[in-house]
């Protein structure tokens, strides 16, 4: 069980660390926290895409 | 256990129902979406419930009562980690991805990651549904066959082509009505157990539950501090990571977010069918405690033998078979047969959509009416190759801990990179290809530790937690 625990930890530990090595190409599109800060209107523009 | 004929009769009407609704609903679809997203007009309550029959396998439906046999309620912390991450604000995923993908989990990846990213996903995902598909078609047949003495291989074909054939006709649509059916009927099959159990306990339902706590089998949290055993923080953590893959990159669950016409519709149906799992899995853990009293009173050399053996999950399948009356039986092996098929759908669907969004159209740009006929042809191919592979699981066993391992390895980084696309707002592509390759050096070192295998040369350092 913990080896998955630890992998998964690494995917985000170690690609977040060498995305500050390699320079942002390119900002992701979005990330959760958008949700929060742009306050998605949950009723309105529901239609995916 | 020799089949009456009551039970045979609730099998069969079963199998007509889950049938006939999935030809009812094949009507009226013109292309891939609507055949894949069911038009976007269903209930909440129906997507919830849905939701809810996909995170509940044949496995919960006889491994949890084995658990809660032998030990206590410890796994169910496993599943409360759901309700914890939803709180932490997880339920975000839904608007999410409702406004950001068409169809499949993997358009997002390539989106934050490009397409090479997006393809490992793809292989990932494929492998683990397939995976899931055989051995869900395996196991469930396995009990069956314990059960009732059919042919395995019998039982593999009847569940394998009942479910390609309702699946293929009425897709999406076909899927969540069905589900709706087969959740009820597991869940009426979990309460008929704990019912019957308690009404052959002196005291009834009040004296088995002080039997029971009086010898500890709610015990819930166990706070040693270790990693080589199943105790609060292994199965808590495990539990995290699971749950976060479940709610944000599980392809069936996120296409249920969008089959929803709105978002608050898509939004109820996430927590009514994340948060009922919970009651679920401490129903079938009840049942297992239910049964341990029960058999603690009305003791059975068959079930001494399986405490001896280790092998406490046939404990509830010999229930079913002994205890039972003509009828009641036939319905809570209906039950097992609709957990069981209520993953089976999901993973076919995930299968088709993965295959037709990623592939298909991605490089063909079909028009509506052949998007539709391939989706369905596809859908048939993946059911065909999941029956095939479970017949497979049947004579090859050592094919199957090849893909378990296979699986594991390439599995182990998926939740991390989704974890990586969702929370980590600097990630770009080297930064995720690094991440993966980092994520399959510690599953390639966890596998070798646990199969005790030395590398020459290397001095073996196995990994914590594991003996």
């Amino acid at each position: 069980m913990m080896v998955g625990v630890v992998a998964t930890l690494a995917v985000i530990l170690f690609g977040w660390l060498a995305s500050f090595i390699f320079k942002p190409g390119r900002a992701g599109p979005s990330v959760l926290w958008d949700v929060y800060f742009k306050k998605t209107d949950l009723d309105k523009n529901s239609e995916p895409g | 256990m020799v089949l009456r004929g009551a039970d045979i009769l609730v099998l069969l009407l079963y199998s007509v129902a889950v049938l006939l609704l999935g030809f009812m609903v094949s009507r009226g679809k013109k292309n891939a979406e609507d055949y894949f997203l069911a038009g976007k007009k269903l209930p909440a309550w129906a997507i919830g419930l849905s939701i809810l029959g996909t995170c509940i396998s044949s496995v919960t439906y006889v491994a949890y009562p084995g658990m809660a046999f032998a030990k206590d309620w410890q796994y169910l912390v496993q599943g409360l980690a759901l309700p914890v991450l939803l709180a932490l604000g997880m339920i975000a995923v839904v608007p999410f991805y409702r406004h950001r993908i068409r169809m499949s989990v993997t358009e997002y990846m390539e989106a934050r990651f490009g397409l090479g990213v997006r393809g490992y996903t793809l292989v990932v995902i494929l492998i683990f549904e397939l995976t899931r598909l055989a051995t869900v078609m395996y196991l469930v047949s396995l009990v069956m066959n314990t059960i009732t003495g059919f042919p395995i291989a019998w039982i593999t074909l009847a569940t394998g082509l009942i479910t390609v054939a309702y699946t293929v006709a009425g897709g999406m649509e076909g899927i969540i009505w069905n589900d709706v059916i087969q959740t009820i009927l597991f869940f009426l099959g979990g309460l008929l157990a704990v019912g019957i159990a308690a009404w052959g306990v002196p005291g009834g339902f009040s004296g088995l539950l002080a039997s029971a706590y009086d010898q500890g089998k709610f015990k819930l949290l166990d706070f040693t501090p270790s990693l080589s055993q199943a105790g609060f923080y292994v199965l808590f953590l495990s539990g995290l990571v699971n749950y976060f893959y479940f709610l944000a990159g599980n392809q069936n669950q996120v296409q249920r977010y969008i089959c929803a016409p709105n978002d608050r519709a898509a939004r109820n149906a996430a927590l009514f069918g994340s948060l009922s799992s919970v009651l679920v899995w401490a129903l079938f853990l009840l049942v297992g405690t239910c049964l341990f009293v029960y058999f603690q009173q009305n003791p059975d050399p068959a079930v001494a033998g399986f405490i001896a053996e280790n092998k406490t999950d046939k404990v509830f399948p010999y229930f079913i078979a002994t205890r039972l009356p003509a009828g009641v039986a036939g319905l809570v092996l209906a039950g097992l047969f609709a957990a069981a098929m209520s993953t089976l759908d999901a993973s076919m669907a995930t299968l088709s959509t993965l295959a037709v969004t990623d592939i298909f159209q991605k490089f063909f740009k079909p028009n509506d009416r052949r998007s539709l006929l391939v989706s369905r042809g596809l859908t048939l191919v993946w059911g065909m190759v999941g029956i095939a592979l479970a017949l497979l699981m049947i004579r090859v066993g050592t094919f199957l801990e090849f893909y378990f391992r296979l699986f594991s390895i390439l599995g182990g980084s998926i939740t991390g990179l989704f974890g990586l696309a969702l929370l980590v707002r600097r990630a770009n592509t080297r930064g995720a290809v690094l991440g993966i390759i980092a994520g399959l050096v510690i599953t390639v070192w966890g596998s070798l530790s646990f199969m005790d295998i030395n590398v020459s040369g290397f001095p073996q350092l196995k990994f914590p937690g594991i003996r």
